[in-house]
């Protein structure tokens, strides 16, 4: 049990093997400690433990009530202890993948950039990726690739007949090797015309002129540009080989895009411990700016150099001004514009608060083959290199192949890495927060070794109790977010 | 004061009255106009101003309680409302029909009338919209 206090002074607890988020108070929240650490503790002793400090009717009443929420308890612990030393075979495996995987391919055109942003994963400032270098995807690569991905969907249509295919151009620049992408995308639409596919590309906008920009809509192409806010915080952070700012250019070949189509493309945002979020807020409500998709820090991985230039400092102000935006963001809510997109706040925030009230699943067990932490099984997304290897996410370190394009998922692979990850999360059956859990390969796995949980979520149940009390605060007073979010009530 | 149901408890308002489905003892409480008013209210975050004895009776039935201040109750869900709109997720089936026969001893207009014809009838059995659907 999780309980956090809103600035209201209202308490909750969140219920980790329900998965529900009760209100609670001193007797309700004792009753439930009791009940969660002895499965056979019985009204008279309770009453009896408590009589001293609760007024006795109230104790039975409250009694009554956890017993209530104790009948819908999942024996999740248990069940997830077994998991945890259990070895997967293929069958299993291909079974999992073929129910709940296969959600997306995503190809790595190139590993060219014409950018040089210090904060990329690419920059050579994080000792487990890659650098950028000349390597270009080919045809017969991306064909294998596109054909192996959709046997997979075929094969997958028994279990989930309503999945769409989604393929993603990722880089490098994937526009450096826009004839791969285009050469992809009429070889997908010629063969595979019964499907319905979504394409999506990801880019720094530098070589997005219209002509590419028309041809990719016409094509069902999502278009996302990387754009980190006005100019000087964007040339801050993205800049050419010689070190010379992105943002003119990038403005002038959207520029054009955004007048003819824009609803056809989208920006995502980076920001770091330097960053004005006010700027980027007033930026990004711009029409002439692409709607704002996603906005994230710069992930701070092991070995990451990028982090060593900011100081105590830096990271303090920019905690006081995450503070400060939050509370202008919850304080100003009711009274701003109605916009049909979303803002850089209602992302970080708005979006956040929802998610962390919607997203943990109630009622329902963890996928036994991760029974622990919020990763997707390796093969769920389909990450191919421009050798035609597969890997399990493109933010995941290149140590961790699990097959390739021209035998397809290796099987055993997988299995070894299920078993290897899940012995490794050796915190997580004394977690309180098992269903919220957003840590994956991506932030557990360190060069070519997986980190224990015990060493890596220091802090984490702290830092989780203190959003969680602002997410409530916020709920309490504008419920209807949530609400209408997802149609629910 | 504030009352409001529990996170397992749903209320569910027809265009007159309403109903508290209590998720987890698999009851359902039909409400009278009165009662529907005061819990459109209730959950709605508005301050407790009429029906307490009513209120009190369902604190005492486990299904709803009593603040001193708005609270914010997130209802129990199978699975997780945020992943419901993820486009092509997981379909489950809810419920199977197993259809035992096709025939019928009536002949009402309007079976079948979108198309669904009968193969076979026994003796004393009308096909199912014949009649109707025969040109």
């Amino acid at each position: 049990m999780l309980e956090f206090k809103t600035s209201a002074g209202n308490t909750y607890a969140w219920i980790d093997d329900i998965g529900i988020f009760i209100p609670t108070n001193p007797i309700l929240s004792a009753i439930i400690r009791e009940t969660c650490n002895q499965n056979q503790t019985s009204k008279i002793d309770e009453i009896e433990k408590l009589k001293k400090d609760f007024d006795e009717k109230e104790v039975e009443y409250y009694y009554e009530l956890a017993k209530k929420y104790k009948k819908i308890r999942t024996t999740l612990k248990e069940k997830l202890e077994y998991a945890t030393n259990r070895q997967f075979n293929e069958p299993i495996l291909i079974k999992s993948i073929l129910k709940n995987g296969i959600a997306q391919l995503i190809l790595d055109v190139t590993e060219d950039c014409n950018f040089r942003c210090s904060y990329c994963i690419f920059s050579g400032n994080y000792v487990h990726y890659r650098s950028h270098s000349k390597r270009y995807m080919s045809f017969d690569v991306a064909k294998k690739a596109i054909d192996y991905y959709f046997s997979l969907i075929k094969a997958g249509k028994r279990y989930n007949p309503l999945r769409q295919p989604k393929i993603t151009f990722y880089g490098g620049e994937p526009l450096l090797n826009f004839k791969l992408i285009k050469e992809c995308i009429e070889y997908i639409d010629e063969t595979y015309k019964c499907y319905k596919i979504s394409n999506y590309l990801t880019t720094n906008g530098s070589l997005l002129d219209i002509e590419k920009a028309e041809w990719l809509i016409k094509h069902n192409c999502h278009i996302l540009v990387s754009i980190c806010g006005p100019k000087e915080e964007h040339d801050r952070l993205r800049v050419y080989r010689n070190g010379k700012g992105t943002f003119e250019d990038i403005m002038k070949n959207i520029k054009p895009i955004m007048a003819n189509y824009p609803s056809n493309v989208g920006s995502i945002a980076i920001y770091d411990f330097k960053s004005d979020l006010f700027k980027l807020e007033e930026f990004f409500n711009r029409p002439e700016v692409p709607a704002l998709i996603l906005a994230s820090p710069v992930t701070e991985l092991e070995g990451c150099k990028y982090f060593e230039q900011f100081s105590e400092t830096d990271i303090l102000l920019f905690n006081k001004q995450m503070q400060r935006a939050q509370n202008y963001y919850v304080n100003n809510f009711n009274d701003r514009e109605k916009n049909t997109r979303a803002s850089l706040f209602d992302i970080i925030f708005g979006r956040g608060f929802v998610s962390t009230v919607t997203g943990p699943e109630s009622l329902l067990l963890n996928d036994p083959l991760i029974p622990y932490s919020g990763s997707c099984i390796p093969g769920q997304k389909l990450f191919v290199d421009v050798d035609g290897n597969l890997h399990i996410c493109e933010r995941v370190n290149r140590n961790f192949s699990i097959g390739n394009v021209a035998e397809g998922l290796n099987f055993e692979k997988i299995g070894k890495i299920l078993y290897n990850y899940n012995q490794r999360l050796d915190k997580c059956s004394t977690c309180n927060m098992i269903k919220m859990c957003e840590r994956c390969f991506a932030t557990l796995f360190e060069g070519k070794d997986i980190v224990y949980t015990s060493k890596s979520c220091i802090n984490e149940e702290l830092n989780n109790i203190r959003w969680l009390a602002n997410v409530f605060t916020f709920a309490e007073t504008n419920p209807k977010i949530v609400e209408n979010e997802f149609g629910g009530e | 004061m504030y009352f409001r149901l529990n996170p397992e408890c749903h209320f569910i308002k027809g265009e007159v009255y309403g109903a508290i489905f209590d998720l987890i003892d698999e009851k359902i409480y039909p409400l009278d106009l009165e009662e529907t008013k005061i819990i459109t209210s209730c959950e709605d975050n508005e301050p407790i101003c009429d029906g307490k004895d009513f209120l009190k009776t369902l604190k005492d039935l486990h299904i709803g309680n009593i603040y001193n201040n708005k609270i914010y109750i997130r209802k129990l869900y199978f699975g997780s409302p945020s992943l419901f709109s993820f486009e092509g997720s997981l379909s489950q089936l809810q419920r199977a029909y197993l259809e035992i026969n096709n025939s019928c001893d009536r002949n009402c207009w309007f079976c079948g009338y979108n198309g669904i014809k009968s193969v076979s009838a026994g003796p004393n059995l009308t096909p199912r919209a014949d009649p109707i659907l025969t040109p």
